[in-house]
């Protein structure tokens, strides 16, 4: 599969020659990804946007195609959550319009920044983006585990999204189904929010759903719901117009569904054999290495773009590093899942075993 | 494990048989079907999109079917 050449203003990009090696590791990657968003609860691209990079897609095209990955798997898991009842349709509507902006607002910074510092300039723009945001949420999710006073489940208002509930800056809208009245601009504000960083890295959710909970007091399904139905539209929206300009590669999205549809089934189950908090340390450790393995990244990025200094050696070694890490990490994460479905099937076993002598030992004794 | 009712095997065969034909249909015309979607407009666009959402409902169902009848089914 030869790779497509696209001219773009200044540059001549061209995409990833797909070997069957390249495509064994994407397909792979998708495997990868596919479960732990299973087992986690989100989207994977903080996994397979970077895995793409690392194999040399170049970053705008990883974003893309994984936008329009994330599409199609958000229109057929719809089918499926539209059944429970978890999504307020109407703060769906009025979020969406803000999100369109922020994907838009994304998509114009991505292409504008690719046209003008070149591939590049793109990777580093992402993999600072990511930096900050994955290493910003494994800190929160670390201080979640570690936190003594943390309470399990609670459904109800933080301190903060009471007061910003009484903060009156008209309009004033009731959400039926989230059970909330909350200013247009609060919501305004997480839409455009998440837009943004669904666009630019095609990872919305994790601002999304967290800034529902814990800024707008959202209970914690109704945010899941919600964002599940937004996912669609930043998808569709984003990949629509990444696509518009020839940056969505068909093979990837393809390759990626191969492995991440398989994933996403035996992830999703293994949420049913563990613990919240050993769910919360997988998504600490996945995450965690891939914020340190885009670091890792970032200086053969300067070097190319002759803004730093570093030895050539010196970069590349670190953009292996950046590779072994961001492979590591998703890799370390699976074998805890298995880990823990061997414990839970090894527990499950020793019980029955413990059940069937109890029987016995009864039996005797009558 | 979900208590719905398995999926017939024909339906499984099916799904599994038209997701394998539409692999090998896109990866063997690739260079014609990138061409074409990668030219810049709008129905190329809205093409690519049609034909990403066709293969996630072809093989989401395929792999669904399948897991199902292995019993490995989830609600999620």
């Amino acid at each position: 599969m030869a790779g497509e050449t696209i001219n773009l203003v200044g540059e001549v990009m061209t995409f990833i020659n797909i070997t069957p090696k390249e495509a064994f590791s994407i397909a792979g990657l998708g495997f990868l990804g596919g479960m732990l968003s299973g087992f986690i609860g989100s989207g994977g691209a903080f996994v397979m946007t970077p895995g793409m990079m690392a194999l040399g897609v170049p970053g705008i095209v990883a974003v893309s195609s994984n936008l329009a990955h994330k599409f199609g798997k958000a229109m057929v898991g719809a089918r499926k959550h539209s059944k429970m009842g978890n999504v307020d349709t109407r703060l769906g509507i009025f979020m969406v319009a803000f999100l369109l902006i922020g994907v838009k607002l994304a998509v114009y910074l991505n292409e504008h920044i690719f046209e003008t510092l070149g591939k590049a300039g793109s990777n580093l723009y992402i993999s600072l983006v990511f930096v900050v945001l994955l290493s910003g949420l494994a800190l929160f999710i670390l201080r979640d585990i570690f936190n003594p006073n943390h309470k399990k489940g609670a459904d109800k208002p933080t301190g903060f999204a009471e007061k910003l509930a009484k903060i009156n800056i008209p309009p004033m809208i009731h959400f039926k189904v989230a059970n909330i009245r909350v200013s247009l601009w609060f919501v305004a504000i997480i839409g455009l929010a998440t837009g943004w960083l669904a666009g630019t890295v095609g990872v919305g959710g994790f601002i999304g759903v967290p800034a529902m909970i814990y800024v707008l007091g959202i209970p914690t399904m109704v945010a899941a719901g919600t964002e599940l139905f937004l996912a669609i539209f930043s998808g569709a929206f984003g990949a629509f117009n990444y696509a518009l300009n020839g940056f969505v590669d068909i093979r990837l999205v393809l390759l990626l569904y191969l492995g991440s549809l398989l994933g996403l089934h035996i992830g999703a189950n293994a949420t049913k054999m563990v613990s919240e908090l050993q769910i919360k340390l997988v998504m600490a450790v996945v995450i965690g290495m891939s914020a340190i393995s885009r670091a890792f990244a970032i200086p053969k990025y300067l070097v190319d773009l002759h803004m730093a200094n570093f030895s050539e050696g010196f970069a590349s070694v670190l953009d292996l590093a950046a590779t072994v890490t961001l492979y590591g990490g998703a890799i370390i994460g699976v074998l805890m899942i298995v880990r823990y479905i061997i414990g839970f099937k090894q527990g499950q076993k020793s019980n029955t075993q413990y059940d069937q002598l109890k029987g016995h030992s009864k039996r005797d004794s009558v | 494990m979900s208590g719905a009712s398995k999926p017939s095997f024909l339906k499984t065969i099916i799904f599994l048989g038209l997701s394998v034909c539409a692999y090998l249909v896109i990866f063997s015309n690739i260079e014609q079907l990138n061409q074409f979607f990668l030219s810049k407009a709008v129905i190329p666009a809205l093409c690519l999109m049609g034909t990403v959402i066709g293969i996630a409902f072809l093989y989401g169902t395929a792999i669904s079917h399948v897991l199902s009848i292995l019993g490995l089914q989830s609600d999620h």
